[in-house]
């Protein structure tokens, strides 16, 4: 249903064109999870913003096509592109704090994309009590009328889910969604996607920086390195058996309990590189226990190392 | 997966490592229109400084029989008088030159003396709070509540003309910007980690704000020293037109624009070049002031 | 005071008036008190390191700056080298200034944004008392130290990454020679990538400087891999201490059940039971009579959890558990 294919993000800045995201190719079938894993300033949530179109169009310059159930996102007029934000595809932002309204109540903001879009005339707060229902808010008619500062954090967040899924979308994007809350927490947002997952069969696309996470949630992971895909591939073979060694070390870098408890862990040496000043080749070399020469001349081209398995190194070749 | 060594990689010496300063004075002369407000505020103070060698005439010298001279440029100017002169035919370039004197010092001064007095005061309060806090608060809420040329006017009418009392007249409310404002940063930079980290090394209250704290709310403190400085100024003048600013023998541009307003009409000049004279200088200062608020302010310079 | 203990908290409670607006005060609302921390016991051995686990609101981080004395304790004591700190001398304070030193969060806002890194570093070596000319060496070592090196000490913060920045953090900690360090969060700011940097850094200091630590996070992975010990905590009160291992395997408390069960794991084939809580915390504000997690306990029994108040029970094996199932 979602087709992504060379998508490449450039920003306009002071110091000259800067690329967040390069040559990103994804596919997510209907009904299924998708999670992108990566550390600050990989891109990975620029790829969301681009496929809403968020991103400022002055400041950017946008190559690749991202094809949504037949039609190209990118060719859409400004007026087209709105009526999808929201009822095809809608987001999850990662802080509920500043996504809500503070001067609304909850149920106005619930309410709004379904007048936006013109569904369920006459009958929005019906739909809005449903959907407070269905993302666990408890007693809704209580709440309806109550503003974000009366929502604790994990509620909030249910909130803006809710807000998502007012229209039906057929895909949900969701950057970061449990990173401003709580373990336990955490826990309760995770199984509600889960649920929608399943009951609703929307397509979700889930960004984070928690590998953990994105295993408890996604059937596929790809991992996103400055800007570029590294691996791709089935949940349980990016865990179980990554082959590449960024993702090796991210996972080596995780403290397990009853692995490494107490032993030095294995690091990745070295910082995120700053995306105006790449270094050539495979980003990744500089910080890569396998380098050799051809990575810091070329940038690697995609291996097949699996059934649905790719990943892009040139020392993996072997 | 082998064993990687934890000792981090040497970053790259980047090539911006001058100081927050030198980045303000490089980005000052990025910026044309504080660039001109700068050019503007240091013509006029070399003209303050330098008024005996600028000025053709001395500015109370009376020359009854060339009273009312246009511009030179103007019919009936002469080139004697550049810019004319007033009805006790006073040389207007030379006043206007002195004049300069008067407003600037006025003007430097107070703010100067209120900088001290509020950045003192509202360091204290934002840092310890407290009852120190609450009265020093209420004092200076109850001095905001009296209109500012209300309250200077009647300082003056009690202190009398002069310049010294009309710069204490003016500090005697302008110390509450500097205090509010300081105040307002100390007490949001005081729960910031790297306080908290000064006084784990035990360093006491009034060192951690004089190195820790102010090098940080320095630069607002910078531009508001400069807006303040313009606004002062035309407090003078005002002060001035009314006849409660300096003694009527010293040249003051805000009384020279009352000594011209009855013959506005025909002598035109005696009252608009004085107001020009204020009005570029403070502009000058408004250029500058926005300016370096615009760099300094961290909400614009994160956009990069 | 049991030797061998290099801090002991005793009833330890912070609490943070509330402010009112001056209309509710005048109708006779009293100011209310925020219940950051009510009444914790703690003791950490010398050489160990404590881990402290909540959510937010728990009362961790004020727990971590009541005791090394960022904050005043509302009452209770804390015991430093057997000693309470409250009836140190000013001289006697100066030095336990010294000895206890913290590690912040936030490596953005944790070091002086206007001052370069040997400005940052020469302020603690001065408080020790280290003279001027000896001091570039001093710093130099402090570095190499922590991983970086000598040609940082021109650069200002903002230059640096988000790890680099927690390494100055560290290296000023540790230049006043302390014995005890409260790590606040120290690598939950950071990239994966970088978080397990800064906690083999932090292992390696604690072994060559024999350094105790207190070592304060939200996430049970990270604290179980660097803790001897861990504490639980749940809106201002220890619930549960045990071994590290001893906690994770076998936890007693519902609230540690809970919170274990929810950490994501990468290993999809070994997934445990997961007990999903209902709810939030509740406010320090307004907590609730009784044991204070009974507004979420999925194994509460009344009236005895509603009305009294558990405390921390011997269960053996140095695991203590505040809970009225045991």
């Amino acid at each position: 249903m979602l087709d992504i294919k060379h998508l490449s993000v450039k920003f306009k800045t002071r110091h000259g064109m800067v690329r967040a995201v390069s040559e990103v190719s994804l596919h997510l079938d209907k009904g299924r999870i998708l999670g992108i894993v990566g550390e600050s300033g990989s891109g990975k949530s620029t790829v969301l913003n681009a496929i809403l179109r968020l991103l400022p169009e002055k400041d950017v310059l946008l190559e690749g096509r991202i094809i949504y159930e037949g039609t190209d996102l990118f060719a859409l007029s400004p007026q087209a592109m709105r009526a999808v934000r929201g009822k095809e595809i809608s987001m999850i932002f990662q802080d509920p704090m500043t996504t809500l309204n503070p001067v609304y109540n909850i149920g106005n903001q619930i309410a709004e994309s379904l007048k936006i879009h013109g569904l369920y005339r006459g009958r929005e707060r019906e739909r809005v009590l449903e959907l407070m229902q269905e993302v666990g808010i408890p007693s809704p008619e209580n709440r309806v009328l109550e503003y974000p500062h009366q929502f604790s954090g994990g509620m909030q967040q249910r909130a803006i889910i809710a807000i998502a899924l007012a229209c039906e979308p057929k895909l949900l994007l969701a950057d970061e969604p449990t990173t401003a809350l709580d373990v336990t927490i955490q826990a309760q947002i995770v199984e509600l996607l889960r649920k929608i997952n399943r009951t609703h069969h929307t397509s979700i696309i889930l960004v984070t920086h928690n590998l953990a996470l994105a295993a408890d949630l996604c059937e596929e992971i790809a991992v996103m390195y400055a800007g570029r895909i590294v691996e791709k591939g089935p949940a349980e073979v990016i865990l179980q058996d990554p082959r590449h060694p960024y993702t090796r070390g991210l996972l080596s870098a995780v403290p397990l309990p009853g692995i490494t408890h107490g032993a030095r862990l294995t690091t990745i040496p070295g910082t995120v590189p700053d995306l105006a000043d790449l270094p050539p080749g495979c980003a990744f070399h500089p910080r890569c226990p396998l380098a050799g020469k051809e990575c810091a001349r070329l940038v690697p081209e995609p291996v097949e190392a699996g059934d649905r398995h790719v990943l892009w190194c040139w020392r993996e070749l072997n | 997966m082998q064993e990687l060594s934890t000792a981090p990689l040497p970053a790259p010496p980047r090539a911006a490592n001058a100081s927050p300063w030198k980045k303000t004075v490089q980005e000052l002369a990025a910026h044309p229109s504080g660039l001109i407000g700068a050019i503007i505020i240091l013509l006029y103070l070399v003209v303050a400084v330098a008024a005996p060698l600028l000025a053709p005439y001395s500015p109370t010298e009376m020359d009854l029989r060339a009273r009312f001279l246009p511009p030179a440029w103007a019919a009936g100017g002469s080139l004697q008088h550049l810019l004319g002169t007033d009805q006790l035919g006073q040389d207007l370039l030379s006043r206007i030159i002195y004049g300069s004197r008067v407003s600037i010092s006025v003007g430097l001064f107070s703010v100067l003396i209120s900088l001290l007095v509020g950045s003192v005061l509202g360091s204290i309060a934002g840092y310890y709070q407290g009852w120190f806090d609450r009265i020093v608060s209420r004092v200076a809420d109850l001095l905001m509540a009296v209109p500012y040329l209300l309250f200077a006017i009647f300082a003056m009418a009690i202190l009398g003309p002069g310049v010294l009392n009309l710069i204490i007249a003016l500090s005697i409310k302008a110390w509450i910007e500097f205090y509010r404002l300081l105040r307002g940063e100390i007490i949001s930079e005081k729960t910031k980690e790297y306080v908290e980290a000064a006084r784990m090394l035990g360093r006491p209250g009034p060192v951690i704000i004089v190195a820790e704290v102010l090098p940080n709310v320095i630069h607002s403190l910078v531009v508001l020293v400069t807006l303040r400085i313009g606004y002062m100024i035309i407090m003078e003048a005002s002060l001035s037109f009314l006849g409660l600013g300096v003694p009527p023998e010293v040249p003051a541009w805000g009384s020279m624009i009352a000594a011209g307003r009855d013959t506005l009409i025909n002598a035109w000049w005696i009252s608009t070049l004085p107001g020009l004279a204020i009005l570029f200088l403070v502009l000058g200062i408004n250029l500058l002031g926005e300016t370096l608020r615009d760099i300094t302010d961290p909400r614009l310079q994160a956009r990069e | 005071m049991r030797a061998g203990n290099l801090l002991e908290v005793n009833g330890l409670k912070k609490y943070f008036p509330v402010q009112r607006s001056l209309a509710s005060r005048l109708f006779g609302q009293r100011p209310g008190w925020l219940k950051a921390v009510d009444g914790v016991d703690l003791f950490i051995r010398e050489g160990e390191t404590l881990g402290l686990v909540g959510e937010s609101g728990s009362g961790k981080s004020t727990l971590g700056r009541t005791v090394v004395g960022l904050y005043e304790a509302t009452a209770g004591e804390v015991r430093f080298e057997g000693r309470p700190v409250k009836e140190l001398s000013p001289q006697e304070r100066k030095s336990f200034r010294q000895k206890v030193q913290m590690i912040f969060q936030n490596p953005y806002s944790s070091l002086n944004p206007r001052k370069t890194v040997r400005q940052i570093l020469d302020v603690p070596l001065r408080m020790r008392g280290v003279p001027g000319p000896e001091r570039p060496s001093e710093m130099e070592e402090l570095l190499e130290r922590v991983g970086l090196s000598r040609w940082h000490l021109n650069q200002y913060p903002h230059q640096l990454s988000g790890g680099q920045r927690q390494r100055i953090g560290i290296a000023r900690a540790l230049a006043v020679h302390p014995r005890f360090i409260v790590a606040d969060e120290p690598v939950s700011a950071l990239d994966v990538s970088v978080q397990a940097q800064i906690i083999n850094l932090l292992m390696d200091l604690q072994e060559q400087f024999r350094l105790t630590y207190l070592f304060i996070a939200h996430d049970i992975n990270v604290v179980h891999h660097i803790s001897n010990r861990i504490a639980v905590m749940y809106l201002g009160r220890v619930v549960e201490i045990a071994g590290s291992e001893e906690l994770l395997t076998a936890p007693r408390h519902p609230y540690t059940k809970a919170l274990i069960s929810a950490i994501p794991e990468i290993s999809k084939i070994r997934r445990r039971e997961r007990i999903l809580l209902e709810g939030t915390i509740p406010s320090p504000l307004n907590p609730p009579p009784g044991c204070c997690f009974q507004t979420r306990c999925p194994e509460k029994k009344d009236p005895v959890c509603t009305q009294i108040v558990p405390t921390l029970k011997d269960v053996g094996g140095d695991h203590f558990v505040a809970c009225h199932l045991y």
